[in-house]
């Protein structure tokens, strides 16, 4: 026997996906623009996304201390950072709570960090942009759009996202 | 309960119209726009523990912005459907508007906002995680402990202000939709003041008053006071910077009626008070740091204060985690951290904490070793050895070893393997049960993963079957499939098949409980 209020309810949420996908779907990666930030980095000084995007691509890292796929991510952005030096740069946005502060600097040196770290204790940023798993990683032309949208980290992962940055860079989309 | 066809038919309407969404063509991206994000989760099976078969669950988190230049309008909306006697439910839970530039945030509904390290208040979230209940009735809801009011945050030069006021959610926060327990509990107004004066060293203060609180006890209205103080050594002293070293301390203390210039810190009991200090030294690729805690009479229902347990990635080290008592808690955390040579790294952790009018016992301790690095080329490897105790869990004693090994393989696929053994020792129980915990995994960059994860225990505590007026003593087994990819730019699938061990789980330092669960289970999150 089917519950009826159930369906109904499965149904109705079944619609409105219907009636709902395509308007949602233009704001699909590439078009939708990166919403701006201020966030204090690890010495307390403020770092803004739109003066950062000035200077070129910025590739934001969502990660924790506490997060094992973070950790082998980590390692692998910052070649990749210090091998786009000058072209494109990575902020790590640390989405640790108040509470593990104190782990995130120590982490960093200890997987041989040097990227700017932000602090997002609040999650406030992570909300902004939707970030429900760490680690999710953008994407982000000079011009505000995001181009690519990574969840979670996988072994070839940031293969996948060097070669998006590469075709980003071959467009020349300047500041 | 009978299971019905049509439910899964239904949900899967919903997610190929899901799909078909990405198939209408892009338009202009526009400076006005909305953004919206989805959880669906969708159970067919039952909880072990409890006599119902072929449950189907449906929950549903929608959240939908609509940003205009430097506002934000959101909404939250969370739906539940359960077919067996459960707590369903359809709520707005979350509603704000939001201001901000570079200087000033200003939020007005369901807000956020941490003072200091949260002794005195902290409202957060944890984004992803839906939280389930099968003890009072069934639930499941998303689990954010939100403030209703309005937060102000600003930043003008060396100054950091922070001003809120409102209701709490009620913590432990309970389900939506639950009548007859309370979900929002008083109002709290309050702030807090930071300035940089100079060379490293920064000041701050907080205040908070609370109303209304059942929890109060001797007076309807309670007053707090904060004094925090942090230091950056590397620009206190500019020689230890350039000689590589880097020196950062951190103090807070907190108190109840407090009066600063009579009482400055004190930590006698009889002294509602909570005192957290942090020191981190380090050099090169080395840190050392030690963290305190100090708390007495501090559980004020909205603020969370450093527990002091270390989040760690094996899973059955995590699960020994602890829940923090603010109202009688001393303890240490020492972390060090570093790498050895090459791209290998050394973790320890020492956590412990005493409780009760004996200072010398403690009540939880923590000791966490782990080496990670490539012992080949493509292969990446970690050991680690953990051992404690935990009276709140009833563990008198674990010992804990395992392993993990990670191969890249060609074409961007990769193999792992997890494997974790755990001894316990129950303080009414003789020998020492253990735990065997496996997971392989084979994952492709861009695609996805396949996870195997299998767990046996022969503890007492989860060898008995509530339903049965047996004692068992068998081994329990749970084993699940796990299958997780991205279906598109917008779409995130994970599927469940099998038994899973629920129980304590931590997620950013906040533990809670999961029911044991059996059957398949679809997760889809979606972001537009």
């Amino acid at each position: 026997m089917v519950d009826s209020k159930f369906s109904r309810i499965a149904a109705a949420f079944a619609i409105s996906m219907v009636l709902a996908g395509p308007a949602l779907a233009q704001l699909r990666a590439g078009q939708e623009s990166a919403l701006d930030f201020t966030l204090d980095d690890l010495r307390g000084a403020p770092v803004t996304l739109s003066d950062v995007l000035a200077d070129g691509p910025v590739i934001l890292d969502f990660w924790a201390t506490w997060c094992k796929p973070c950790r082998k991510a980590l390692p692998r952005l910052q070649k990749l950072a210090t091998q786009y030096e000058g072209r494109a740069r990575v902020l790590a946005i640390s989405i640790d709570d108040p509470r593990s502060r104190t782990k995130i600097a120590p982490t960093a040196r200890s997987l041989g960090i040097t990227l700017p770290v932000l602090l997002d204790g609040d999650k406030t940023v992570a909300s902004l942009y939707r970030v429900s798993s760490i680690p999710t990683t953008f994407l982000i032309a000079a011009d505000g759009r995001i181009m690519a949208v990574h969840n979670g980290y996988r072994d070839g992962e940031i293969k996948k996202l060097e070669s998006e940055l590469n075709r980003l860079l071959a467009e020349g989309t300047g500041p | 309960m009978t299971f019905s066809p049509w439910r899964p038919v239904l949900a899967g309407i919903g997610l190929i119209a899901l799909l078909a969404g990405d198939m209408a063509p892009p338009a202009h991206a526009a400076e006005n726009r909305v953004q919206a994000s989805n959880l669906l989760l969708y159970q067919v099976g039952r909880d072990p523990n409890t006599p119902e078969n072929d449950v189907t669950r449906f929950f549903d988190h929608v959240q939908l912005d609509y940003l205009a230049g430097e506002f934000r309008y959101g909404l939250r909306a969370d739906l539940y459907r359960t077919s067996e006697a459960g707590q369903v439910y359809e709520n707005i839970t979350q509603k704000y508007l939001e201001w901000s530039n570079r200087n000033l945030d200003v939020r007005v509904g369901n807000a956020y906002a941490t003072i200091g390290r949260g002794l005195l208040f902290r409202a957060f979230e944890l984004p992803g995680i839906v939280r389930e209940v099968n003890t009072i009735t069934d639930s499941k809801y998303a689990d954010s402990r939100d403030l209703e009011g309005a937060v102000v945050k600003g930043r003008y030069g060396r100054f950091r202000i922070q001003a809120l006021t409102g209701r709490p959610m009620a913590y432990p926060d309970n389900p939506p939709g639950l009548g007859f327990l309370i979900r929002r509990d008083g109002t709290v107004s309050g702030g807090h003041i930071g300035v940089d004066v100079g060379r490293g060293v920064s000041v701050g203060s907080g205040y908070m008053r609370a109303d209304g609180f059942v929890f109060a006890g001797d007076a309807d209205r309670q007053e707090y006071g904060s004094f925090d103080l942090a230091l950056d050594g590397s620009r206190l002293a500019p020689a230890l910077s350039a000689a590589g070293w880097d020196v950062r301390l951190y103090a807070e203390y907190a108190g109840r009626h407090w009066t600063p210039i009579t009482d400055p810190f004190s930590t006698v009991d009889g002294n509602p008070h909570a005192l957290y200090t942090s020191a981190a030294l380090a050099y090169d690729r080395w840190s050392l740091t030690y963290e305190t805690k100090d708390y007495r009479d501090f559980s004020l229902a909205f603020n969370d204060p450093p527990n002091l347990v270390p989040e760690l990635t094996p899973s059955l080290v995590n699960r020994r985690s602890h829940f923090l008592i603010a109202d009688d808690e001393r303890g240490h955390l020492i972390g060090l951290q570093g790498a050895a040579w090459r791209d290998w790294t050394i973790h320890y952790e020492r956590a412990d904490a005493r409780t009760g009018e004996d200072p010398n016992r403690l009540r939880y301790r923590l000791n966490y070793l782990e080496l990670a690095g490539p012992p080949l080329a493509d292969t990446r490897g970690s050991i680690f050895l953990a051992e404690g105790r935990d009276d709140l869990e009833a563990l008198a004693g674990h010992k804990t070893i395992g392993f993990s090994l990670e191969q890249s393989l060609p074409q961007g696929f990769a193999a792992t393997g997890d494997v974790e053994y755990q001894q316990v020792e129950r303080p009414y129980n003789e020998g020492e049960p253990d735990e065997v915990l496996v997971s392989m995994t084979v994952s492709h960059a861009g695609t996805g993963s396949v996870s195997l994860v299998w767990e046996q225990s022969n503890d007492p505590q989860l060898t008995d079957d509530p339903l049965t007026l047996d004692i068992e003593t068998a081994s329990r087994r749970w084993l699940g499939v796990i299958v997780q990819g991205s279906l598109n730019d917008n779409h995130e699938m994970g599927i469940f098949v099998g038994k899973r061990r629920g129980g304590t789980a931590c997620t950013s330092g906040t533990c809670y409980l999961v029911p044991d669960f059996e059957g398949v289970e679809v997760r889809l999150t979606s972001r537009f």
